[in-house]
């Protein structure tokens, strides 16, 4: 063995190297508090291990890259802990460089000869915030999307340029996943192993700055052992918290990005949530160029200067209260940062209740007056200012409550993006895996053209958001049972509250046979009417405050007098009406109903009762409904709540309600391209959500 | 792990006792180990995933063509096998994936089908129509009509792969077999 070792020893002379690296000499012997240079190494090397590994499992193409993170995430054995090492490592090198950092400042170790190693350590620094800024894209969810967005239009104060190259174009497409992925595991890696190798170097050459007093004076220890031990024990605890931190709450993966889904909650990391904090107080132009680019820049700038300024004993001092005031400054700059978005969440709302009542009013004057409101075109603070009028100490009051208004407000619009983010993220899942009959598994089953194509597709997810912004204005959603919460506090649903201005029909489970049945029943019909004092349509969920709802001889006359007092006799025709009506819209959570009410001749006699004539008047009097074609005023009611008629009637309600159609607009009237405002695959998609027809997820739980 | 660098300072004789440097030492080396192992773990996991993952064998029925197609043609034809494929996270919709040549038997009789799969190391084999046998380009393996290896280096001969013949449509049971072994072994999918 010994001869073996010689030859190798007089061939590579790694004795003398092993000697000098592990007997380097410590002037007071080893301590915990020279650890930290050794694990800001360690978690290097960690991100290197797991970088390679990640390396192996990524793709970066627009329809690949969050692909393939969320194949690794959920389908390769250990991707969830290798992606969670790697994401929480990144995180805790920042925490160990910053005290790194602030221990050579404090303890003054930039001082000459160390100068030149100082600067290597903050080149260092800042080779590892670009690995940090260019690694939070790769995943390309919406929440990297849109931080890393806001971070290179920030570059874009500089020039136009800078972002161009950055991003591979104008746009963020796969020429900046493969920019960044080179930048974040070629360059910045290969440059930061270059400046650390001299940095160690130069470390080593000027020994450790001991502080030596009492008993450690004149004492001095090796490296080895004691000092590699500490080390390494250090290591190992930063080992666990990344591992227990990755294992506890695993790396999140959010839905792919959409450049044309705003997303309200970008964020970047949270270290540098206090850079994205410190931009809202310079607005302006300029005002990302002098947050983001000089003031910064000095900063660091000044931080190259320290060794100069440090000679002196004051100047040393300076150094390090300037260290301190940044820190302190980042520190308050982030909960700021963190009590803006989370200002909903721990507000009383008694602090805003005289603004929000007061807009309450505001609105219904708006909405008896319209234009001749006085409110009509003005900013919020002005209408509160005429809202108190001379009143100057309530206007005092409504104006300090309308600022912690405001603050709740955008507060709330980032919760709830956060939520419906996650719910996104969710069913993301869910769309990804298809049943395998072969495999018997459910298998990711993605199409070529990337997940993002699978959620724009989705009626579960995009039906509630095109639901608030085409429909909600008008139409109310909401339903009281307690297996419909997905859909009633679904966080994308559109906002419906007790006020429906334009008073249409509530479409909750709509065709459906409790609604139909609601339609018929003369008590629920008469619950319509407009509230003269808050200019409002209260309760109308059927009929609406349309003229359907009003007109002479119309549907709602008929319910309310023929309907009224029915025998047992005329009760079962009408159930049997609903019954047959509601299975006409053919609706898949009434499926099993509906088969069960054809064997049952339900149906059957439904059609029949619907010939037969009421107290006056039978329905198919006015109605046709499939074969019966005796009467053409009123809507014809086949295929009533179908799929076919909702579009129909989404694209051009006149092609249903001729000219009984009150305002409902045609939003795609055939024959006009010019007047679309839905397409027909959007109409499908608001269509189906209502019906509740969407993709269900996995039967069985995923991994 | 700070190693590998020179320094300027002259050693000097350690100062502890011996037998507790040991133990300090065996302990520093066994935890620096330890953690240069750990991050390896999860990144070999995901590397070894694709052998843990178990196929299903049996092959599936694929359409290739209809009879009218063979109609009147004694000669082996090359057609493509179109089917929806995995690849990692994505699903593609139908598209050729693979080759077969199906050899019309005379009348009645259902054709034979054939994998285009050379069985010594995968390339695809052609019909020649003059020798009236079936070469392949790599190593010059070359096997008759019924599809026995009649020269070169290929341990057995061509696979074959079950038809079956609906209405007047050709359905194969699409399988693919490990290549170089003298055993068909399916590969499962
Ligand atoms: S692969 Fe066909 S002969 Fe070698």
């Amino acid at each position: 063995m010994k001869q073996i070792l010689d030859w190798i020893d007089h061939r590579t002379g790694y004795r003398g190297v092993v000697k000098e690296t592990l007997y380097e000499n410590i002037p007071g012997g080893s301590r915990w508090r020279y650890v930290w240079g050794s694990t800001l190494v360690f978690v290097f090397f960690v991100q290197v291990v797991t970088g390679i590994f990640l390396w192996m499992a990524y793709s970066p193409s627009t329809q690949t890259a969050w692909e393939s993170v969320y194949y690794l995430q959920y389908h390769l054995d250990g991707g969830w802990l290798l992606r969670g090492i790697h994401h929480y490592a990144a995180q805790i090198m920042m925490i160990l460089m910053l005290l790194h950092v602030l221990q050579v400042v404090i303890d003054g170790a930039y001082k000459a000869p160390r100068e030149v190693n100082f600067w290597f350590g903050l080149l260092l620094m800042l080779i590892v915030f670009g690995l940090g800024l260019t690694g939070y894209l790769l995943p390309w969810d919406q929440k990297g999307y849109w931080a890393t967005k806001v971070a290179t239009e920030i570059a874009g104060s500089v020039g136009r340029e800078v972002p161009e190259i950055a991003v591979g174009g104008a746009d963020y497409g796969t020429q900046t996943l493969t920019r960044f992925f080179a930048i974040h595991a070629g360059v910045l890696p290969a440059l930061l192993v270059g400046l650390l190798v001299v940095h160690i170097a130069l470390f080593r050459r000027h020994g450790i700055t001991a502080k030596l007093s009492g008993r450690r004076e004149g004492y001095q220890e090796d490296f080895w052992p004691d000092q590699v031990l500490k080390d390494a024990v250090a290591c190992l605890a930063v080992l666990l918290v990344i591992v227990l931190l990755a294992w506890l709450a695993r790396a999140e993966l959010g839905a792919p990005a959409d450049a044309a889904e705003n997303y309200a909650a970008a964020r970047p990391e949270w270290y540098f949530l206090f850079l994205f904090q410190f931009l809202k107080y310079f607005p302006g132009e300029y005002g990302k160029l002098i947050g983001a680019v000089v003031l910064p820049g000095l900063l660091v700038g000044f931080m190259f200067l320290m060794p100069f300024v440090g000679r002196s004993r004051t100047g040393h001092r300076l150094n390090v209260a300037f260290i301190a005031l940044v820190l302190i400054g980042s520190a308050v700059l982030t909960l700021l940062a963190l009590d803006e978005d989370y200002y909903a969440k721990r507000i009383d709302k008694s602090q805003i209740a005289e603004a929000e009542k007061a807009f309450e009013q505001i609105a219904i004057d708006l909405r008896k007056a319209g234009e001749g409101s006085p409110y009509h075109g003005k900013e919020q603070a002005e209408q509160l200012a005429i809202f108190s009028g001379d009143d100057q100490e309530e206007e005092n009051l409504l104006q300090e409550q309308y600022a912690r208004y405001q603050r709740y407000q955008t507060s709330k619009n980032f919760i709830e993006a956060v939520h419906a983010a996650d719910v996104e993220a969710e069913r993301i899942k869910e769309l990804a895996v298809e049943w395998d009959p072969q495999a018997e598994a459910y298998l990711p089953s993605i199409p070529p053209t990337g997940a993002l194509a699978l959620l724009r597709a989705d009626p579960k997810t995009q039906g509630p958001k095109l639901f608030g912004r085409y429909c909600a204005s008008c139409h109310d959603y909401s339903g009281p049972e307690a297996d419909t919460e997905f859909v009633t506090v679904h966080p994308l649903a559109p906002q419906t509250g007790d006020h429906v201005p334009n008073g249409a029909p509530n479409l909750y489970r709509f065709a459906s046979r409790q609604w139909i049945a609601g339609m018929l029943d003369p008590e629920e019909v008469a619950k319509v009417h407009l509230d003269r004092e808050t200019w409002t349509v209260t309760d109308a969920p059927y009929y609406g405050n349309t003229n359907i709802a009003t007109e002479d001889g119309g549907m709602v006359e008929f319910v309310q007098n023929d309907l009224a007092d029915l025998d047992d006799e005329g009760r079962e025709k009408i159930e049997a009406i609903v019954v047959a009506l509601s299975a006409d819209a053919r609706l898949p959570y009434q499926q099993t109903l509906d088969q069960e009410a054809e064997t049952a001749g339900q149906i059957a006699a439904g059609r029949e009762a619907f010939t037969d004539a009421f107290d006056s008047y039978a329905c198919s009097d006015c109605h046709r409904w499939g074969e019966i074609e005796d009467a053409e005023d009123a809507p014809d009611l086949t295929g009533y709540g179908s799929r076919d008629w909702m579009i129909k009637m989404i694209a051009d309600p006149a092609h249903i309600y001729g000219e009984h159609n009150d305002r409902m607009p045609a939003f795609n009237p055939p024959g006009k391209p010019e007047s679309q405002q839905l397409s027909d695959e959007k109409i499908g998609l608001i269509v189906d959500w209502i019906r509740q027809d969407w993709r269900p997820g996995p039967a069985k739980p995923q991994p | 792990m700070e190693t590998q660098s020179p320094s300027s300072d002259v050693p000097t004789p350690c100062c502890g006792t011996k037998r507790r440097g040991i133990l300090k030492g065996v302990l520093a080396a066994a935890i620096g180990l330890f953690v240069s192992v750990v991050p390896l773990i999860p990144g070999l996991a995901v590397l070894f995933s694709p052998l843990r993952r178990k196929g299903n064998v049996g092959g599936r029925m694929i359409r290739i063509t209809t009879l009218g197609a063979l109609a009147g043609s004694t000669r082996p034809q090359r057609f493509q096998v179109i089917a929806s494929r995995r690849d990692a996270w994505n699903l593609y919709p139908p598209e050729p994936i693979a080759g077969v040549y199906l050899a019309p038997q005379g009348d009645g009789k259902p054709p034979k089908a054939f994998a285009v799969t050379c069985p010594h190391l995968g390339c695809a084999v052609d019909f020649n129509g003059e020798t009236e046998e079936y070469q392949c380009p790599c190593h010059t393996s070359a096997f008759a009509l019924d599809g026995q290896t009649l020269y070169g280096p290929s341990p057995r001969g061509l696979d074959e792969l079950a038809v079956e013949i609906r209405g007047d449509e050709v359905w194969i049971d699409y399988k693919r077999f490990e290549v170089g072994k003298s055993q068909q072994i399916e590969i499962p999918s």
